[in-house]
């Protein structure tokens, strides 16, 4: 509960800082690090956030505005790299990568949720607008195109791969749980990579986009993983040649102790 | 119970890894073979990364070999001068092998010319062992009807490698030959080391008895000797060059195949050698017909991402 509480303070003092002339989006995570530990395989993140003044009028029409028109999006997008998309090809019988696209920016991570499903009337254009959603994010310049084909393809074959492995996920998520309190639970996949991720919400008024707020959330090792692999990236040889060492110490304690000569 | 690899960056199921190295040393006790061959493909398949399952295997191996050439050592089963030729060879053959490795991956090829690897020296070795074994089981069958012994045919004394220039004297393997076919094997299995994730064993060991005609009781200490030393080289220089060796994955799957190994040679002595390299030729086609088959098949997914350096 603690980390609630964290979020909840986090939330009381947003209120406190936003400028109140209009609807503010304001948020907080339960943690701003998720640390990998040897037992980790995936977690939960909850992001907690109000609308300030929702009932205040957007112009000087006086009529009140219900939750109803109200719509929260919210994407953790990992750290960005670039990548080469590959399409097999049959050739003298088996199957070779043959064509491919490279794009600049691929998120290595995009975990998407939404208060409204993607059929809602106008959602999908203020998705457009706002460029989130596996349709709009984006990816890079696109470069050594080598495809006959249409590079759409290769760019839904990321999306495709990637919520393979449960690193792309858009779905319905965010709950309100009162006339201006709204919850979400980001479920972060074990293969979640590692590295600063952004989590990014978006308000939605009648579909227009009214206010946003960013957080950072570093996703790294600790302990025996953080300490094993930054010693095999700095001392790579000492780290093979401890290795080895261990592999040998094995071998020799097996045939030590399965000796029958 | 899971536990995240710190270099493969994924939780995998401890339990499991733990059982794919004590499966595969059990068929490696049982046929003398290192196992590489089985357990590189079976990472591959479990979703290690193809880089990182062909290092850490790599590293597995030493462990392997290394309590296997103790016992040979005392057994003095081996022949050091051949061994240390085939290293030298072996240790130039895994640095190719180690940039290769690396060049492919750029190029978006490595998967493909791992398979091919793979189906292209399983598929004949494992054939060449099928046809010798089943045509000994066949023909001491007969012999037995007749009431003969029949004795495994030698190879004879003298081929072309016998012509070659550069010859130098083995005493322990009573050998005269020229070292340019012994370093030649020794490259080679480096290379496959290095690229296909394997100690090479099921490549020196035939072509130590048919072509270099090593008698039998020193081959498999020699080779041992060889693959431990080339595997050795493999892990420092992937592990500095390419940051590929998963030594909590290496560590799980050593702990389980060195159990597994001493099961498997137990089973091992119950069987004839024919009906050993039966099976072992069977197991090893197997592999074959299996990433033969997702080379011609038509994939469920064409398209493959891959990354930059990592």
């Amino acid at each position: 509960m603690t980390n609630i509480t964290k979020a909840i303070v986090a939330l009381m003092v947003g209120f406190w800082v936003q400028a109140a002339n209009a609807q503010q989006l304001v948020t907080g995570l339960t943690n701003e690090t998720v640390f990998i530990t040897s037992d980790f395989n995936g977690t939960e993140l909850v992001i907690f956030g109000t609308i300030n003044d929702m009932q205040k009028p957007a112009g000087d029409t006086g009529e009140e505005i219900t939750v109803e028109r109200y719509d929260v999006v919210i994407v953790m997008e990992g750290p960005k790299e670039p990548g080469v998309v590959r399409k097999k090809q049959r050739a003298a019988g088996i199957w070779i990568n043959k064509e491919n696209v490279e794009f600049g920016d691929i998120p290595s991570s995009y975990l998407m949720q939404t208060s409204a499903d993607m059929e809602k009337p106008g959602f999908d254009d203020a998705l457009k607008a706002l460029q989130v959603g596996f349709d709009y994010m984006q990816m890079g310049d696109i470069s050594n195109v080598e495809t006959d084909g249409d590079v759409k393809d290769f760019r839904k074959a990321i999306v495709r791969l990637k919520m393979g492995n449960q690193l792309y996920r858009q779905n319905v998520g965010v709950e309100f749980l009162g006339d201006n309190l709204f919850r979400a639970r980001i479920q972060i996949p074990p293969l979640v990579p590692v590295g600063i991720h952004q989590v990014r919400s978006y308000l939605l008024l009648d579909n227009e986009l009214v206010s946003g707020s960013t957080h950072a959330i570093n996703v790294r090792k600790k302990g025996f993983e953080q300490a094993t692999y930054s010693f095999s990236r700095n001392y790579g040889y000492l780290y093979g040649v401890i290795c080895v060492i261990i592999a040998m110490l094995t071998g020799w304690l097996s045939s030590v102790i399965f000796r029958r000569d | 119970m899971y536990l995240y690899l710190p270099i493969a960056e994924l939780p995998v199921n401890v339990l499991i890894f733990l059982g794919m190295g004590a499966a595969v040393g059990f068929l490696s006790g049982m046929f003398g073979v290192g196992g590489g061959f089985l357990m590189t493909p079976l990472l591959i398949f479990s979703g290690i990364p193809s880089a990182v399952a062909v290092a850490t295997e790599a590293n597995q191996i030493v462990a392997s070999s290394f309590s296997g050439a103790l016992v040979h050592f005392r057994r003095k089963s081996i022949d050091f001068k051949l061994g240390s030729l085939l290293l030298a060879g072996g240790l130039v053959g895994s640095l190719m092998g180690v940039l290769l490795f690396g060049f492919l991956r750029q190029i978006g090829q490595l998967d493909l010319i791992i398979k091919l690897a793979y189906v292209g020296f399983l598929g004949s070795i494992g054939s060449l062992m099928l046809y010798e074994s089943v045509g000994f089981i066949r023909r001491s069958a007969q012999a037995a009807k007749a009431g003969k012994q029949l004795k495994a045919k030698m190879p004879g004394q003298h081929n072309w490698i016998h012509g070659l220039p550069f010859k130098m004297r083995f005493k322990r393997s009573k050998l005269y030959i020229s070292a340019i076919p012994v370093l030649l094997i020794g490259a080679l299995v480096g290379v496959l080391a290095a690229i296909m994730g394997v100690g090479g064993g099921f490549i020196m060991v035939p072509a130590m008895i048919y072509l270099l005609r090593v008698p039998t009781n020193v081959v498999i200490g020699t080779s041992l000797f060889q693959i431990m030393f080339v595997t050795m080289f493999t892990t420092i220089i992937q592990a500095g060059s390419n940051f590929t060796v998963d030594v909590m994955l290496a560590f799980i799957l050593m702990v389980g195949g060195v159990v597994g190994a001493q099961f498997g040679a137990r089973t091992g002595q119950k069987l004839k050698g024919e009906q050993l390299r039966a099976l072992l030729a069977l197991i090893v086609l197997g592999v074959c017909a299996r990433l033969g088959y997702e080379l011609i098949a038509t994939p469920g997914e064409l398209f493959s991402i891959g990354f930059g350096g990592h």
